[in-house]
């Protein structure tokens, strides 16, 4: 028994190094004509700009610049293309009215699983349409020292969203009068929106307050975690209005990874009478797509 | 059915750098930053989020009405700033400011209009070093050990809520004080700090965990509407807790934690509390920011004591003692001097 897995696996293990091989060799071939089961590890970094309005502590919009970093896996088979994806990023947010002292810190962070799936019969020329689904979740933290016990007030977002991904290969084999990257490179230009229908929002009690009570100097009268979970509430589209979108553009290299460029917009209301909520993040990311698996 | 259709790389590029501009949509359109409308956001904000205006049974529309006809757009900062500062004044609350890159308000009034019951030149000279060596400043405790007539009494001064109390401070000045018939705490003058230091310091003078108080947060519109409350205890902290005979020095200067704390070590039976009535301030602060970029800050929640009370005017010591010019002059400190006569006969 234990010998005939042994075979196995090491026949496995030669297939696909012997699978690999001819993938890097043929390339350009293998992406333009064969669906195939691929996994990549996403890695990125960029940008963030952030535009703000907290109407917890403040009326007035807050904007700013800020770094992340993202971390995802995408397994593309067949004609599915699912995605788990991390984002984290973090900006110093300010208004104009005030003197730059007076700074909020955002931290920002967006998990999100998505999956979709090519629709036939809805198809554009030479643009491949997919449909599918996403569930996302987004946490914003804000802390601004100037508002005494107010100066940390957060939005925890869950939704639920359709998705819609459009996605266009292009290559020297199916453009050949192209004029930019005339090497014999796969490119790969793809936009994707989600618009969610649902949303579980938690945001701070009506005066983002917290009692301090135990003499530890930073523990909240109710745990922060306990606080979150109590506020949570479902909203549709009456309250609630979101929207993820992103532009890939995707360079093949020959070692089996891929970069590319991302320009990704989110944007988050949440209207409730003293809680609403608005954020909108605009993203330029760099990411490196690093290949798991061979074919 | 298939769609065809020319849709090419541009079109989606357009679609898509459309959304640069959608930064615009994170506006605030319902407010502008002229003087009516921070007027009246700051009233609003009041109105809804102050949690004492049925208990100092203000009316605030009225207040509204007195104030408004003083504000019109295109009125100078400053002018802007007094006509809010005095309708924040309104609340008589000492937690309730306006902060503006050029001023700030306080409300004053609370322990201006009360004798002062203090005197620090006093205290350092007749108290902390009548035995000169034995005065300590132990981080932020001033101690020294008063020897009354063969009766040891320990007296510690404690200014600012907001200096940081470490355990290792108050171990050792309760050690020194251990062998002491009683403690003179004497908190006059405290303006407040963070509560932590509340609990940091009542626990040393707690023999059991007990309620102190509860604490209400405004969490809704109405003027009485608040959550179900959050019960607060002290309980025993340290290595070792003194629990004999403690008197708890106050005037009207004591406010907001130091009321906080004159409300936790009155649930003590062997603490009894001396001079005048604390300044109150038992209500949170919460802060928040005008359209026109200033700030605020006011109290958004209520204490009550165990048996109902609410001291947001200030609690009452049970004995009431106010110092006499007289005493003074002579070199006598009578709150003090009320202190060490309950530690010596108890009551």
């Amino acid at each position: 028994m234990y010998k005939t897995i042994l075979i196995c696996f090491l026949n496995c293990l030669s297939t696909c190094v012997f699978a690999q091989n001819e993938a890097e060799n043929n390339r350009e071939i293998i992406l333009l004509y064969m669906p195939v089961k691929e996994t990549y590890l996403i890695t990125g970094a960029g940008l963030n700009q952030f535009t703000q309005l907290e109407t917890m502590v403040s009326p007035l919009v807050y904007k700013g610049i800020g770094a992340g970093a993202s971390i995802g896996l995408q397994r593309r088979k067949k004609e599915r293309i699912t995605l788990l994806n991390t984002h984290w990023a973090k900006a110093n947010l300010y208004n104009t009215l005030q003197p730059k002292q007076y700074s909020s810190a955002l931290t920002h962070v967006n998990l999100s699983a998505s999956t979709c799936y090519l629709i036939n019969k809805i198809q554009f020329k030479n643009i491949k349409t997919r449909l599918g689904w996403q569930l996302a979740h987004q946490s914003d933290y804000r802390r601004n020292t100037q508002f005494q016990n107010a100066s940390l007030t957060y939005n925890f977002t869950t939704t639920l969203a359709p998705l819609l991904h459009f996605e266009k290969w292009l290559s020297i084999a199916e453009n050949k009068q192209r004029k930019l990257f005339k090497k014999q490179r796969s490119m790969r230009l793809s936009y994707q929106v989600a618009i969610p229908f649902i949303a579980g929002v938690s945001r701070p009690p009506f005066n983002a307050i917290r009692v301090l009570n135990d003499g530890t100097g930073n523990a909240y009268q109710n745990s922060l975690a306990d606080e979150v979970i109590g506020n949570i509430k479902y909203y549709t589209l009456n309250h609630f209005f979101a929207l993820n979108s992103n532009v890939t553009f995707e360079y093949f290299l020959k070692n089996s990874t891929s970069i590319s460029l991302q320009y990704l917009w989110n944007f988050e209301s949440f209207n409730i009478e003293n809680k609403s909520y608005k954020v909108s993040q605009t993203v330029f990311q760099l990411r490196i797509h690093t290949r798991l698996n061979a074919l | 059915m298939h769609f065809k259709m020319k849709f090419n790389i541009t079109t989606i590029l357009i679609a898509a750098f459309i959304f640069i501009s959608c930064n615009k949509l994170v506006s605030n359109k319902k407010i502008d930053n002229n003087a009516v409308s921070v007027f009246n956001y700051l009233w609003n904000e009041i109105d809804i989020k102050y949690s004492f205006i049925d208990y100092k049974k203000l009316d605030w529309n009225a207040i509204k009405i007195k104030y408004q006809s003083q504000v019109y757009d295109g009125m100078e900062q400053e002018a802007l700033f007094n006509v809010c500062a005095n309708m924040v004044n309104e609340l008589r609350d000492g937690h309730a400011n306006l902060m503006a890159p050029f001023d700030v308000s306080y409300y004053y009034p609370i322990f201006l209009n009360s004798p002062q019951n203090f005197n620090s030149r006093l205290v350092l000279t007749n108290y902390l070093m009548r035995n000169g060596a034995d005065m300590q400043s132990t981080g932020a405790l001033d101690n020294c050990i008063l020897d009354t007539l063969g009766i040891k009494i320990g007296y510690i001064r404690y200014t600012s809520f907001s200096d940081k109390l470490y355990p290792e401070d108050l171990d050792y000045v309760l050690n020194k004080m251990k062998a002491c018939d009683g403690i003179l705490l004497d908190v006059r003058s405290n303006g407040g700090g963070s509560s932590s230091n509340v609990f940091a310091l009542a626990g040393r003078f707690a023999d059991s965990k007990r309620l102190v108080y509860r604490s209400y947060a405004k969490n809704g519109v109405a003027h009485n509407a608040f959550d179900n409350g959050n019960n607060l205890y002290v309980e025993p902290k340290g290595s070792a807790q003194f629990t004999k005979r403690i008197a708890l020095l106050t005037n009207r200067g004591c406010y907001s934690a130091t009321s906080f704390f004159t409300l936790a070590m009155k649930a003590f039976p062997y603490v009894k509390v001396i001079g005048d009535t604390t300044g109150g301030g038992l209500g949170v602060p919460n802060g928040g920011q005008l359209p026109n970029g200033w700030t605020y800050r006011f109290s958004v929640t209520k204490t009550i004591t165990p048996d109902g009370k609410n001291f947001e005017d200030g609690i009452p010591p049970d004995f009431t003692i106010w110092m006499q010019d007289s005493s003074v002059n002579n070199g006598f400190d009578d709150i003090i001097e009320r202190g060490i006569k309950y530690v010596k006969d108890g009551n």
